[in-house]
């Protein structure tokens, strides 16, 4: 059986007042879309909230989904505009960094994101540039983080972000660009962590 | 190709997704341009950088599914909660307002049996003292009746042909009582408490004309109560005595008399005519 006609059975029973179908489906969507709130919050606490604060605009508006685009589509929408309520709502939130101790029982560790084994120096220039990059996307405007990590990061195709923005494909192509060379312009000082060969 | 143009075309060269002209006049730009080139290396350096972080997954919490299913449960507890509320809200409201017509209507049966027999009349007093027991007030051109608990009966009758209008028989309880006249002219209303007598003229539903008049102080009120929409208190001894006046239909308070005398006097929306 496909995703699609997976969800589409469990949406019909959530549709249908079954609650474990919904428990079925947030189990299904619900690593995928933390990863995605992670990647635009870099913050574990807020990443949880937006995502369950998703499921809960999820289960509200479930009645009135027609699977006119995929249901991942529909939440990466709905995650995203729960970013942007949040951002909206604490405009002067403080943003951990990567970098930040994790607060655990007996004292502080780092913080642990998963990781491919490679070599210390490789592995020092991959973090300075990601930690080059995140800074740079945190600088940008929120909307055009976003579309940047559908695309380049959570692999969305420019149909796809179109549904979950409610853009038309020109538009998403030509903003996505534009975000790309200010994410360039926001580099400049950063670039040659960035060349190849 | 200018270098503003290639590096829109970045994107688009990167995916392949540009035409085959436009392609190869990017890649001969590329060539002849070493500047280009490098801010072509840098754009896909940083691009693939970006993909990359594709496969560094952040760790999920664990309780992470408990969250969000909480958080659910919690909205739907919520919305449940608030639909109760405003369920027993609206209920409580129409309980209020059965209960306030039903009081009505018990008094309006009262009067009905009792007849006018308890009516006293008496002289018109001028403005009321501060602790008069009724409350006569105005708003938006409607009279209002706060009674006192301490009043018993108030009777609201019609100044010219002695016709009850109203009569609230109050047994101890305030009351807040509207007096409207849905007439077209306006008319004077003998307001009748335990305390005191009152004469009001009543807006009607036809606008009044500014301009001169003749008549008694009564019909004095009847033209700025048409006139200027609001009920117009009597604070006289001598009501009947003939006077005339102008009104300017703007400000009552520039009401001038042409024979006799009169003052005008506003407090809130309700206007007192004395002489």
């Amino acid at each position: 059986m496909s995703q699609a006609f997976d969800d589409a059975v469990l949406i019909r029973q959530c549709q249908g007042g079954d609650r474990s179908a919904f428990d079925a489906l947030v189990r299904q969507y619900e690593t995928r879309a933390f990863q995605y709130a992670f990647r635009l919050t870099h913050d574990s606490d807020e990443a949880a909230d937006i995502v369950s604060e998703a499921f809960v605009r999820v289960y509200n508006a479930i009645g009135n989904f027609r699977g006119q685009s995929a249901f991942g589509t529909w939440l990466y929408r709905i995650l995203t505009n729960c970013y942007l309520d949040h951002r909206k709502k604490d405009k002067s939130r403080f943003h951990t960094s990567l970098e930040t101790g994790v607060q655990v029982e007996g004292g502080e560790v780092e913080r642990q994101i998963e990781d491919s084994a490679a070599g210390p120096g490789e592995e020092m220039e991959r973090n300075a540039r990601e930690h080059a990059v995140q800074e740079a996307l945190d600088q940008m405007p929120d909307y055009q983080k976003s579309m940047l990590i559908m695309y380049h990061v959570e692999n969305l195709s420019y149909e796809e972000i179109a549904e979950a923005l409610d853009l038309p494909l020109g538009t998403v192509k030509s903003r996505l660009n534009r975000a790309r060379l200010a994410l360039r312009d926001l580099l400049a000082t950063n670039v040659e962590l960035f060349q190849l060969g | 190709m200018n270098v503003d143009k290639a590096r829109e075309l970045f994107s688009e060269y990167r995916e392949n997704s540009l035409s085959p002209s436009l392609r190869e006049s990017l890649a001969r730009a590329l060539e002849d341009d070493p500047s280009l080139a490098r801010d072509y290396r840098e754009f896909d350096g940083l691009m693939s950088n970006l993909e990359s972080g594709a496969s560094r997954e952040a760790e999920v919490p664990f309780d992470l599914h408990e969250k969000i299913m909480a958080r659910v449960d919690k909205s739907i507890f919520e919305t449940s909660r608030n639909a109760k509320t405003g369920r027993w809200s609206n209920l409580r409201l129409g309980l209020i307002g059965a209960a306030a017509c039903l009081a009505i209507v018990s008094t309006v049966l009262a009067i009905k049996n009792q007849g006018n027999s308890t009516v006293n009349t008496g002289d018109i007093v001028g403005l009321p003292s501060p602790s008069a027991k009724l409350q006569i007030t105005a708003s938006e051109g409607v009279l209002t009746l706060r009674h006192a608990p301490s009043d018993s009966v108030v009777v609201v009758k019609e100044e010219a042909t002695g016709r009850l209008v109203d009569k609230f028989q109050l047994d101890g309880n305030g009351l807040d009582s509207p007096v409207t006249n849905n007439g077209p002219h306006a008319v004077v209303v003998r307001i009748e408490s335990d305390q005191e007598t009152t004469l009001v003229a009543l807006p009607g539903t036809e606008v009044g004309v500014a301009g001169d008049g003749k008549g008694s102080l009564k019909d004095l009120a009847r033209a700025m109560a048409d006139l200027y929409r609001t009920p117009v208190r009597l604070g006289a001894t001598d009501t009947g005595a003939l006077i005339s006046w102008t009104l300017d239909g703007v400000d009552p308070l520039k009401s001038r008399a042409k024979e006799g005398t009169f003052t005008v006097d506003r407090r809130g929306d309700l206007l007192f005519l004395t002489n």
